[in-house]
């Protein structure tokens, strides 16, 4: 063989083991996918979303309280993960070129990626172990814990994208710089601001390790801040592992209505992000 | 005229005053906010090493020496949890990074446009699933697969390996590999992509016009452009995978013991805490699960710092990858 | 006639590069004043210090003195703020700002400062808006988006928002680089109309629009002042050799 079609045929061989790892990679998800579907699509039905769990080995019942109780914990994590991250944002993107933004920008990146259980471990801690019981509020406080990263970076990210001659026509009419930033750019940046905050929205509702001691997981009806409370993701995990069918039944229908809130959130960002000018204008860029 | 006035407020002394001081307030705001974060990070250090205190100064270096996980004769050695953690970990990404590269190269680079975004999408939607959910499929769906069809066949054809040696329960460290795999395969794949989408074209027209085969310009020219990127989301992935937790304690067994066969059940760092957290019972045991998970963060933190300046120092200081 | 700014000694840095060098130079009422000279010569930054807008720009610094009616605007205790109060700009492109409608433009200067009455913000809008001449096109849909106008109407809408803070000192960026010859025609007139109530400085590439409408003029190169006079004398009997050569097109 010359060395020519040798090399082509390594081509030809290279490139067709990349096409082989799609197949590799495609088929499992898609088992993953359809699986889900299929069992949890004949595991669904209104009795989940309507009924309280019933006693331990009993069949029947539903997670209303764990739908419940992960909305509210996910509105506990929201009031803190957006406070901070979008302030956080503001200070690296406008404040943010010396040293000190730096560290936070570098301490904040490495807090998105720390083990989700580390941060449980945390929030019993300062919060659970001082009150001296589980709380929904130790709950939200973690998965909040978890959104700030991934909401100061869109942020900062978001308001970089916002044209200077944006911030200096408003300067040279003599507007502050806090309403400057509030009013001007904040505004024009909040599409993108929003899809951050939903990703990390997406991100903390899928969470079961930070909260399996810190809101720790209830069988019974609770909207109380200061009371254990149960979550779908935790309420899954409990399901799979018991040895009961019917609970087996149950965790598909919860993972089915999970993946719907977490897939719908993701949506709606990426439908946000297309809407926004500014996403736009980066990408083509 | 009334018109008049309100310009006139504007401009009064007293606005300005105002405006001056909340422009400050805004400033401070802000730090104090940004310096939450910082405080954060820093207090999980100190939180994790004031409350595994006990178990730091009853064990000292023992406990990541010593393989007796032993909670009832109050023994907290934690080795084969480490070892479960790494084994698990080099599993998943021995499989994901090839794959991984592979889905991303032809993605970018062989891959007729209609596929792109189907796949592309499939490989995110993925990456969203949360770790539960893809714990319940490992329980219901790859134990058995792997109980009953895979681990024989592997048995059967490379049983003279220690690795493969005797029967499979379904749980264990194979299993948790495998689901390992599947959920940093989505993070590899999207990342590399996103770094093979900045290798300028010029590179691979000047390599096309050196009469490079389409393999040879991925090989020597796409590639080693983008080898530092990926090298750095690679290191990421490891460290997603040393603390992923809900999946892995659904399917390694949790079991604290050391052995060659990827048959048998392991336990992980992560795992430990999940499972053990709630019903310890003693000082001393909540004491070693959290000197656990204050190891764990060292290691995470370490990667992922690694990971970060590494990517930051290609992306030229500021100018952050999208990773 | 009266000056309304004078500049001594104005030097401005970027980081380590010197981009304008001891300007002195000073600026009548009523009348407009252009600056000319080749693309970065400084003419931006020139009157990007008159505003104090230059400071804004990381690694960005001056020396020298400012004054607006005999006050050092880089005096200690003087806010920014307030002096871009006093001190309108237009910019080279149009920039209404895009989430906002068009009332809301004109308005900004008031409403992002906290002025919400409507009664007086209406009359302050139609008269800035008849000052700009775009009151007539936009009086029916003052609630579409300000980016909704045509360039020309956007670059008015700019000027109107301007306006509406009411400025003494009215400086133009090279505001007619992003139209068409109609819309710069007609910001033209609205320069001979606004002179009556303003100092207008305009920045301009343009050698006929600054010999159409301003009374004096300033040649910029290399970060110096080269050569301030009336214009008709700048046009048809420069001093300096340099001034010639930019002006007969011999280079820039």
């Amino acid at each position: 063989m010359n060395p020519y079609n040798r090399r082509r045929l390594v081509s030809r061989i290279m490139l067709g083991l990349c096409a082989a790892s799609v197949v590799v990679v495609v088929v499992p998800l898609l088992l993953i996918i359809g699986y889900l579907i299929y069992q949890g699509i004949s595991s669904v039905n209104l009795a989940l979303f309507t009924q309280m769990p019933k006693p331990v080995g009993e069949s029947g019942g539903g997670m209303a309280n764990a739908i419940a109780g992960s909305l509210l914990l996910l509105g506990l994590a929201s009031g803190f993960g957006m406070v901070v991250g979008v302030m956080t944002g503001i200070y690296l993107a406008e404040f943010g070129d010396n040293k000190f933004g730096f560290i936070v920008r570098f301490l904040s990146e490495t807090l998105n990626s720390t083990p989700s259980i580390i941060i449980g471990i945390f929030a019993y801690t300062i919060i659970v172990a001082p009150m001296r019981h589980f709380s929904a509020l130790a709950g939200g406080f973690a998965l909040g814990v978890i959104m700030v990263p991934i909401i100061a970076r869109t942020t900062e990210d978001m308001i970089r994208l916002v044209p200077t001659s944006l911030r200096e026509a408003s300067l040279a009419l003599g507007v502050n710089k806090w309403r400057t930033i509030f009013r001007v750019v904040l505004r024009t940046a909040s599409p993108g601001i929003l899809t951050g905050i939903m990703l990390a929205l997406a991100r903390a509702a899928g969470e079961t390790a930070p909260l399996l001691f810190t809101a720790l997981g209830s069988r019974f009806w609770s909207l109380s801040v200061s009371e254990p409370i149960s979550s779908l993701p935790v309420q899954i995990y409990t399901y799979a592992i018991s040895p009961y069918e019917d609970w087996h039944r149950q965790a598909w229908a919860g993972a089915l209505i999970l993946i719907g809130i977490v897939v719908l959130i993701g949506l709606a960002a990426r439908f946000l992000a297309a809407r926004s000018s500014l996403v736009r204008g980066a990408r083509r860029r | 005229m009334a018109a008049d006035s309100i310009v006139k407020r504007l401009k009064a002394p007293g606005a300005l005053a105002r405006g001056r001081l909340a422009d400050r307030a805004f400033f401070i705001a802000t730090f104090i906010f940004a310096g939450l974060v910082l405080l954060i990070v820093a207090a999980i250090f100190i939180e994790l090493a004031v409350m595994s205190w006990p178990s730091l100064i009853k064990f000292g270096p023992r406990f990541i020496t010593s393989s007796d996980w032993d909670p009832v004769a109050g023994k907290f050695g934690a080795l084969p949890l480490i070892f479960g953690t790494v084994a698990s970990s080099v599993i998943a990404l021995l499989l994901a990074v090839p794959l991984g590269l592979g889905v991303a190269v032809f993605l970018s680079e062989v891959s007729p446009p209609w596929l792109k975004t189907p796949v592309g999408f499939l490989v995110e939607l993925l990456a969203g699933i949360p770790s539960v959910i893809y714990g319940l499929w490992g329980i219901f769906v790859l134990a058995p697969l792997v109980m009953n069809h895979l681990a024989p066949w592997l048995n059967h054809y490379f049983g003279w390996l220690p690795l493969f040696r005797g029967t499979s329960y379904g749980v264990g460290l194979l299993t948790a590999g495998l689901i390992l795999t599947l959920m940093v395969l989505p993070f590899i794949t999207s990342v590399s992509r996103e770094i093979l989408a900045t290798v300028p074209r010029d590179q691979r027209e000047a390599a096309l016009a050196l009469g490079m085969t389409r393999w040879e310009v991925i090989r020597h020219a796409v590639l080693p452009y983008g080898r530092v990127g990926i090298i750095g989301a690679v290191i990421l992935a490891l460290g997603r995978a040393l603390g992923e937790t809900m999946a892995v304690t659904m399917v390694i067994g949790n079991t604290p013991r050391i052995s060659a066969s990827l048959f048998n059940p392991a336990y992980s760092m992560a795992a430990v805490i999940a499972n053990e957290f709630t019903e310890a019972s003693s000082r001393l045991y909540v004491s070693a699960l959290i000197e656990v998970g204050l190891v764990l963060f060292g290691v995470t933190f370490l990667v992922n710092a690694a990971a970060r300046l590494l990517i930051w120092r290609v992306g030229g200081g500021q100018k952050r990858a999208r990773v | 006639m009266k000056n309304r700014v004078e500049v001594h000694d104005l030097s401005a840095w970027f980081d380590e590069q010197q981009v304008l060098f001891d300007i002195n130079v000073a600026i009548e009422d009523k009348c407009v004043t252009a600056i000319i000279g080749p693309s970065g010569c400084g003419k931006s930054t020139f009157i990007r210090c008159v505003n104090r807008l230059h400071e804004t720009v990381p690694g960005a610094r001056m020396s020298g003195r400012v004054l607006l009616d005999k006050d050092d605007i880089y005096a200690q205790v003087v806010d920014p703020v307030a002096i871009r109060k006093r001190i309108g700009m237009v910019f080279q492109r149009p920039n209404p700002f895009p989430t906002m409608s068009i009332f809301d433009n004109v308005a900004a200067g008031l409403k992002l400062n906290g002025f919400r009455r409507s009664a007086e913000l209406q009359e302050i809008v139609q008269r800035s808006l008849e000052q700009a001449a775009l009151w007539d096109q936009v009086k029916d849909r003052l609630g579409e988006a300000g980016a909704s106008l045509s360039g020309g109407q956007q670059q008015r809408l700019c000027i109107a928002r301007a306006l509406a803070v009411e400025p003494e000192i009215l400086l133009m960026d090279e505001p007619c680089s992003a139209l068409d010859p109609a819309a710069t025609q007609r910001v033209e007139d609205l320069l001979v109309e606004l002179q009556n109530n303003y100092a207008i400085v305009i920045v301009t590439h343009n050698m006929q629009q600054a010999a159409r409408v301003s009374k004096y003029t300033g040649f910029f190169l290399n970060g110096g002042l080269i050569e301030f006079d009336d214009t008709s004398r700048i046009f048809t009997n420069p001093q300096d050799k340099r001034t010639e050569d930019y002006i007969t097109g011999r280079f820039g």
